[in-house]
């Protein structure tokens, strides 16, 4: 497909998105997964208050050790232990989610066969888990990889951890862009992972620029945010740490946002299927 | 009951167990002395002036420490609630005191003293608060016995320091305590308590802290200059001149190890009379390596000055003129210009000592060494019992000063101009003038110590050289209500109360 039709397809998309957002049962997947998310944050955030303490604390313990319970360490421990938390629940509930969400999204688009209930895509369950825990796996494993690296390597030139953390965007963006529509092929043609794989593959070749602008668009400021948010020693800055949990907030708010629309957009185009026009 | 519930309540009993004892209240307590300690680093300056702002926020520390000193608890679930109220006892102490509330400021150290189980550092460092207060008082025993507590609460080793450091205050006491020693005790004494500060700081030379080991060397230095070591001083600047240029911080200059240096041979030439061979080359060496002079040009007019006073005048004009030629930025040189007028005045050569007096007074106008030629002009005058010249000379400064004081906002040039008005109109002999200025004087400087100083003074000169006591009644009653937390102010009150007893009696 030319060029300028992918970069209309993705005007298109994204317009679709707009539309079907207005049906409050496209949101709710994800509306339930950001709710657990600020539940988990104001478990953590709260958790010296006396009616959490006994539940909250432990988890606290476990996830940021004894410094963490103290005033304002605790704050300043909070993106990385929200962070983990946020790990399982992305995996479970998030890979659940996405899988509704493409279901509904694709009944918008006049996919028939889509069944957009929670029950019917928990017989997928297992291959929607794989596929997120793929797409989740490559940023703890470039960090492993480049922690290893020599310190005098990442000394060498300042430009290094920039690269190194530029690579570090860069590999979670392909991968994302790799499996694109493997979440979609698994819900809406009950494939096995690896068929899903393939046929992600096979899509994305057929609309690469559509493909990589609509993941980068849409995933791109997520893992930014994210990056900045965990990679700040928020206690060198001057400000009163409750502000850290302001800006958990926000990164919730704005992977809500980001998450619907690229799901949506990354649906429509699975369904509308490029490669069978032509 | 089923066996879900059962499981559940056993979770959370396991889950209790994880949980530190007064957790909660912990946290509130940590939260609430952080924003105290934020809020005290924006409080407005100087203390003084902002008084309500600083008494406001010592009464939050001392509130904190009322509401978490006490938890309930025992053992070690107690402690960080017994070091939460220590801190915002001495935070509490510390803002008072530095808003003139002495006593208040007292008062806290002693009820932190008190606390059974303060931890040992805070301990420490409320030993050396309390001690320096009874050594600032004149009270040197009680001050040598809690610096002495203080100081055994510490191990002087690399290992067994916290973190790796030691703050300035705690690296300093074997130092302080050594020097008090020689203000009071014995010689056995003496020696005694500096061998143990040597002690003391050879065993942390190698902290893991670059600041605590150079802290420790400084000190080193010190104590060797205390007991008028000058070669073993010499030699350890030049170990820690090796040491700065080892370390690439600025805060580690090794020009500061060479004014050192210089400024130790001065002592050893002045106190001792002793220059061994070798020093006055290196004397010069190290000046080469200043060509900004900025330890070159005071160490060149601290020689100037000693060979003066050593009776070489020449000698001393030769190295003025050598430093006012190569150091043309110096902010030493009024001072320069000052000592040659006065070299030239003692050695009777007034002529030369006017022209260089005058070269003072027209290159330096504003500086504290211009603003002096005036008055010692008329001195000069006094001395040499020339009436007529000395009362001219005077008023002319008096002038001089009014001018200065009227012409600039208040700051540093009004405030040397404001002292030597003072001393002027003394000279003048009229110290109703000198009265009216001294309060002048102290309403610029309102809300500092230096007000309490020129109160007392006012005070004094109203009482006895005046005997004017309905002003100073008035003077003191100032004070009072301006300092009411301070010892001098409670003086003030009694001073007041004992005035107004005496006006009674006297009264027909």
């Amino acid at each position: 497909m030319k060029l300028f039709q992918q970069l209309g397809a993705v005007v298109w998309a994204l317009r679709g998105v707009a539309v079907a957002s207005r049906d409050l049962a496209v949101w709710s997947p994800f509306l339930l997964l950001a709710l657990l998310r600020v539940l988990s944050l104001m478990l953590l955030l709260f958790f010296h208050t006396p009616a959490l303490i006994a539940v909250a604390a432990p988890v606290v313990v476990f996830l940021g050790g004894t410094g963490a319970t103290h005033y304002p360490q605790h704050l300043y421990l909070l993106p990385s232990m929200f962070s983990t938390l946020d790990l399982g629940l992305s995996l479970v509930v998030g890979a659940l989610a996405t899988g509704v969400t493409t279901a509904r999204f694709a009944r918008v688009f006049g996919d028939r066969r889509a069944r957009p209930r929670w029950a019917t895509t928990l017989p997928v369950a297992a291959s929607l888990f794989l596929i997120t825990a793929i797409g989740m796996s490559v940023d703890p494993a470039w960090v492993r990889m480049t922690a290893a690296l020599p310190q005098r390597v990442v000394e060498a030139n300042p430009l290094v951890p920039l690269v190194l953390t530029a690579g570090r965007v860069g590999a979670a963006l392909v991968v994302q862009i790799l499996l694109a529509y493997a979440i979609a092929a698994v819900v809406l043609q009950r494939v096995s992972v690896l068929r899903a794989m393939r046929t992600s593959v096979g899509l994305l070749l057929e609309v690469p620029l559509c493909t990589v602008l609509l993941v980068g668009l849409s995933t791109l400021p997520v893992l930014v945010f994210a990056l900045v948010v965990t990679s700040t020693d928020f206690s060198r800055l001057d400000i009163e740490p409750e502000f850290v949990a302001t800006v958990l907030a926000i990164q919730i708010l704005v992977e809500l946002f980001a998450d619907l629309i690229r799901v949506g957009a990354l649906t429509r185009v699975f369904v509308w299927n490029p490669g069978r026009d032509r | 009951m089923k066996t879900s519930s059962w499981c559940a309540l056993l979770a959370l009993g396991l889950l209790q167990g994880c949980v530190e004892e007064g957790m909660s209240q912990r946290y509130r307590a940590e939260r609430d002395l952080w924003l105290a300690d934020r809020a005290r680093q924006e409080l407005p300056s100087p203390a003084g002036r902002n008084r309500p702002a600083w008494t406001a926020l010592a009464l939050s520390y001392e509130q904190i420490a009322r509401t978490y000193g006490d938890p309930g608890l025992r053992g070690e679930a107690a402690a960080p609630f017994e070091s939460i109220a220590g801190r915002a006892l001495l935070s509490a102490s510390e803002l008072r005191a530095a808003s003139f509330d002495s006593i208040r400021s007292i008062d806290l150290l002693e009820e932190l003293a008190e606390r059974p189980s303060l931890p040992s550092s805070l301990a420490a460092l409320v030993a050396i608060r309390r001690a320096s207060l009874f050594e600032r008082e004149g009270h040197p025993a009680e001050a040598i016995e809690l610096f002495e507590f203080a100081i055994s609460g510490i191990e002087w080793t690399a290992e067994s320091l916290p973190l790796g450091r030691l703050s300035s205050s705690l690296l300093e006491l074997p130092l302080r305590l050594s020097r008090l020693h020689a203000r009071v005790s014995g010689l056995d004494e003496v020696a005694a308590a500096r061998e143990r500060a040597r002690r003391c700081y050879a065993g942390i030379l190698e902290a893991p802290d670059v600041q605590t080991r150079i802290g420790a060397h400084r000190c080193l230095v010190e104590l060797a200059l205390d007991e008028r070591s000058w070669d073993t001083a010499i030699a350890l600047l030049d170990t820690l001149a090796v040491e700065f240029e080892k370390i690439d911080d600025p805060r580690f200059d090794p020009n500061e190890t060479r004014r050192r240096t210089l400024e130790v041979m001065h002592l050893a030439w002045v106190e001792d009379g002793i220059e061994p061979t070798g020093w006055q080359d290196r004397f010069y060496t190290l000046l080469e390596t200043d060509p900004l002079g900025r330890y070159a040009a005071p160490a060149l007019l601290n020689r100037a000055e000693a060979l003066a006073r050593m009776g070489e005048p020449r000698a001393a004009i030769d190295l003025i003129t050598q430093l006012l030629s190569t150091y043309r930025r110096s902010p030493v040189r009024p001072q320069a210009r000052l000592l040659e007028a006065r070299i030239e005045e003692r050695t009777g050569r007034w002529r030369d000592a006017l022209v260089a007096y005058r070269t003072v007074h027209n290159e330096f106008p504003l500086e504290p060494e211009g603003l002096l030629v005036a008055v010692e002009m008329a001195r000069h005058h006094l001395a040499r019992e020339d009436w007529a010249a000395a009362s001219l000379a005077l008023q002319e400064a008096e002038e001089q000063y009014r001018e200065v004081i009227a012409r600039f906002p208040e700051g540093p040039h009004t405030r040397v101009a404001r002292a030597r008005l003072v001393e002027t109109l003394e000279l003048l002999g009229r110290p109703r003038d000198m009265l009216e200025e001294l309060l002048v004087w102290s309403d610029t400087v309102a809300h500092t110590a230096e007000e309490i100083t020129l109160l007392v003074r006012a005070g004094r000169l109203a009482r006895v050289e005046l005997g004017d006591r309905a002003r100073a009644i008035e003077i003191y009653q100032r004070l009072a209500e301006r300092f009411p937390g301070t010892r001098t102010g409670a003086w003030s009150s009694r001073e007041v109360d004992r005035l107004r007893r005496s006006s009674e009696w006297s009264t027909p």
